[in-house]
């Protein structure tokens, strides 16, 4: 058993009279990559947002034995008019690192020839390779994603991929919300499917797929 | 039928930016309210002399009846007013000669010279039939004398720089907020009152090489500033230019996005351009002592053209030093009241 970076218990959680989540139990080990699965409105986003302390906890239990989180929100969130060393220095700065560790981690993410770009002008790809950049500067053992993969192309999406089995591989466990069946497969280790604030599954991706739950989830 | 489409898409819009729509709509009108309530009941009051006949004091009193005239010399007159007499108009094609003489520099000037030309010029209307040909001269007396009119509205210019400070301000959090990224800083534990200074800090700089430009640009041209007060000058730029960072902190936490922060933004710089006697004069209101800008603009003016030293601004300047803290500190407690709202608001 990994060692667990997040264990939460019986989380609830509303927005006024509207139930986002309800009894929600979930643990995320380190170098396993945990991948969020339900339809839109299904409380992914509202979960991955209690995690990392954008939203307080109303209800239940949730203990974060990482230290630190870094969060990749669907939007990028990057300054279009910095370049991706201003970027990397600016995030360096306000997380207390060296730049020189930043710019080793937008090296490992394959920034390097972009350095000098702004980053409004890279691609779709390169921003969100720059946006997981941005909040792995203070090496957080859990990282979480929020639908990585929308608007990437295909080779982006692949490129992505292995930066996350990379960072799973050197031990980040990694928390992701997915609408991409593939993607699922492809990277993750567990699968846990939300159902109208309700975690109603888990497991591999394999068993889930083998019994048809995970296909029906992104069919329905 | 597909413009049709744009612009009820367009005022669909709008009308969801309610604040925007109020803004847009409004603006102008609201203005032309605050006008009437500031100068409309009775404010345009000034003490003038007169060195005139009895003709000319009968067209003040008539014509411009919240002037208080009273004979000269007085030190509290706003301006000497020096007219032969009225006995020519309208039996010849002699124009009246209506000389004015005073600190030119002084708002309280202009507006008591404009009545008493329209006062005359009603009189005459009035008692000939005739519409007069006034010929006016000013007699610049005092420190005002040895200035230019280029020369009393640099200062004026010196508050317009500070002033725009308080959009730049705005938009500097109001675009942090909308791209999400003030989201991924908080996520840093960066503490309000950091990006607060840091933001300041840049936006005081970005003032500071506006005004030094500006200031530059009129020496060029000619700007005879008291460089012995030059440091007083640039402290009361300053305090004023903290004053608008702080009117734009304001804005940018009120703000939701970038285009409700340009609508707010365009209002307080309009309110404080059109109020702060920057544009054009405007009496002394005890109400408009309330923003930074009339003082700013009232001791840079006593300092840059007058020759005054920081004895004789004391008291502008500490009524400028406590809004600015006002404002500056008001803007803050927006702004980390803002911090902790998008924080906890559901983006689910």
């Amino acid at each position: 058993m990994p060692e667990c970076l997040i264990g939460i218990r019986n989380l609830a959680h509303s927005y006024g009279a509207t139930k986002a989540l309800t009894d929600v139990n979930l643990d995320v080990g380190a170098g396993e990559v945990l991948a969020l699965v339900g339809r839109n409105g299904a409380g992914k986003t509202t979960l991955m947002q209690l995690i990392v302390s954008l939203l307080d906890v109303q209800t239940g239990q949730l203990v974060r034995h990482a230290d630190r989180i870094g969060y990749c929100p669907q939007d990028m969130r990057i300054w279009p008019d910095l370049t991706v060393r201003e970027q990397l220095a600016f995030m360096a700065s306000m997380q207390e690192v060296d730049a020189s560790d930043a710019l080793a981690v937008g090296a490992a993410l394959g920034l390097t020839a972009q350095l000098d770009m702004l980053a409004g002008k890279l691609s779709g790809g390169q921003q969100r390779r720059l946006s997981v950049a941005l909040a792995l500067l203070h090496k957080p053992p859990l990282l979480v994603l929020d639908e990585p993969e929308v608007g990437l192309d295909p080779a982006a999406r692949v490129e992505l991929r292995s930066v996350l089995r990379q960072l799973a591989d050197d031990g980040v466990g990694i928390l992701l919300a997915s609408h991409s069946l593939d993607e699922v497969e492809r990277v993750a280790d567990r699968v846990a499917v939300l159902e109208a604030g309700q975690v109603v599954a888990t497991g591999t991706p394999c068993e889930l797929a083998g019994d048809g739950r995970l296909e029906d989830r992104f069919l329905s | 039928m597909k413009t049709l489409a744009i612009a009820r898409k367009s005022l669909r819009q709008q009308s969801r930016d309610r604040l925007g729509l109020a803004l847009t709509v409004l603006m102008a009108p609201l203005f032309v309210l605050l006008y009437w309530v500031l100068l409309e009941d009775g404010q345009q009051t000034g003490t003038v002399c007169l060195e005139a006949g009895s003709e000319v004091a009968a067209a003040v009193a008539e014509f411009a009846p919240r002037l208080t005239v009273t004979a000269c010399p007085n030190p509290d007159a706003v301006l000497v007013v020096r007219a032969p007499g009225l006995v020519d108009a309208g039996t010849s094609s002699t124009p009246i000669s209506l000389t004015v003489a005073g600190d030119a520099s002084k708002p309280g000037f202009a507006l008591a010279t404009q009545a008493i030309h329209q006062a005359i010029d009603a009189y005459v209307q009035r008692s000939r039939g005739i519409t007069p040909t006034t010929v006016l001269l000013v007699e610049a007396v005092g420190e005002s004398a040895e200035r230019t009119p280029f020369d009393l509205y640099v200062p004026n210019l010196l508050v317009f720089a500070m002033i725009m400070l308080v959009f730049s301000s705005a938009m500097v959090t109001a675009r942090e907020v909308e791209r999400g990224t003030l989201e991924r800083l908080r996520l840093t534990r960066m503490r309000p009152s950091e990006w607060l200074a840091g933001t300041a800090l840049a936006q005081t700089l970005l003032g500071a090489g506006s005004v030094a430009l500006t200031f530059a640009v009129a020496m060029v041209l000619g700007f005879d500033a008291r460089s012995a007060m030059l440091p007083v000058a640039a402290g009361i730029t300053l305090l004023t230019g903290v004053a608008c960072i702080g009117i734009g902190t304001i804005v940018a936490s009120v703000a939701r996005t970038v285009a409700q922060a340009f609508a707010i933004a365009s209002f307080f710089m309009f309110l404080l351009l059109l109020f702060s006697g920057v544009v054009f004069p405007i009496p002394e209101l005890a109400v408009l002592e309330t923003l930074p800008t009339v003082h700013g603009a009232r001791a840079l003016h006593e300092v840059l053209v007058l020759d005054a030293g920081p004895a004789d601004v004391l008291e502008d300047l500490g009524a400028l030093a406590g809004l600015s803290a006002a404002f500056f500190l008001f803007g803050g407690w927006r702004f980390s009241r803002l911090h902790r709202r998008f924080v906890h608001s559901a983006r689910s």
